[in-house]
């Protein structure tokens, strides 16, 4: 597996870019979506 | 017939319902993330360590495994932002506006990977990183088309004009997709032809085929699974005022 990476630096990058894109797609509205929920609760508690 | 048409319409006004769709997504996302994680480990494994290498590419042929399944989502998507926009505009259905919303940041990112991976695939096997062939502009192409999406819906203030603003950029961009496909049959390009082909024998090897396969299964089910949570930011946004979704919040759904 390290062989296989390290004579593909080409292979390593697209690699971490597909995981970080996948990442960012699935992160990204549940952090959105978390702060609105937030910001309700802290609204009907005040 | 009369029975599959009416549950057919049922279903059509359901799905213009946020309070359905949020509730009904809430159930659909732990087994579809689960086996989108499951068919993507699968996939990958399988084609960058157990696949054949390439008799004249070598290794460096296994990025076909992220390029091609995230060229692929990335039209199909824009294609259902299309048929979303027919139907915003046909039938004023105010979830086919939030859809193209939602989904026009994952269509734009899928293809920054497909146009990424592509130009790191090219600069070893082409010598260049990018050329103006066919293929690589009209892909670009629907790169700006994602973006000037986003940047006209953002452009609004109020949500009815930013949906049917979107939905008929939407359906003009449709234009592009035929471009794209046919690209490499109308012109003579650096980027090869497709090698899957539906009606005829494929060109890639078995061996290389049914991992590619898998991996373009893994990723449409992942653009479901992203679609849905953005659906669902997109919802709480929206509706953020509304009873139902602050009952929703207070049972934590």
């Amino acid at each position: 597996m390290i062989e296989l990476f390290s004579e593909n630096f080409h292979l390593l990058s697209v690699c971490f870019l597909t995981i970080i894109i996948l990442l960012f797609n699935y992160i990204w509205p549940l952090i959105k979506l978390n702060k609105i929920k937030k910001n309700l609760k802290k609204i009907e508690t005040t | 017939m009369n029975k599959i048409l009416g549950s057919i319409t049922l279903f059509y006004h359901k799905l213009g319902s946020y309070p359905w769709f949020y509730s009904i997504s809430s159930k659909l996302l732990p087994i579809s993330t689960f086996l989108a994680f499951m068919i993507f480990l699968l996939g990958i494994v399988w084609g960058i360590f157990y696949s054949p290498s390439d008799v004249t590419q070598g290794e460096i042929y296994r990025i076909i495994y992220m390029h091609v399944p995230a060229a692929s989502v990335a039209q199909s998507i824009y294609f259902s932002l299309a048929i979303a926009g027919f139907v915003y505009l046909v039938w004023k259905m105010k979830m086919a506006g939030l859809f193209i919303k939602a989904m026009a940041p994952i269509g734009a990112s899928f293809t920054i990977l497909a146009l990424v991976s592509g130009a790191i695939w090219g600069q070893p096997t082409w010598g260049t990183w990018w050329v103006w062939d066919a293929r690589l502009t009209s892909t670009l192409v629907l790169l700006l088309f994602y973006l000037a999406i986003i940047g006209l819906y953002s452009s609004f203030d109020n949500k009815k004009t930013a949906d049917q603003a979107v939905s008929i950029l939407a359906m003009v961009g449709a234009v592009n997709l035929p471009i794209i496909k046919k690209s490499v049959d109308w012109w003579n390009t650096l980027h090869q032809p497709s090698s899957i082909r539906i009606f005829e024998e494929s060109t890639i090897s078995s061996e290389m085929l049914y991992p590619l396969l898998i991996c373009i299964l893994s990723f449409y089910l992942m653009v479901f699974v992203f679609g849905l949570m953005a659906m669902r930011t997109e919802i709480a946004k929206r509706e953020m005022t509304k009873d139902w979704f602050k009952k929703m919040v207070k049972k934590n759904d």
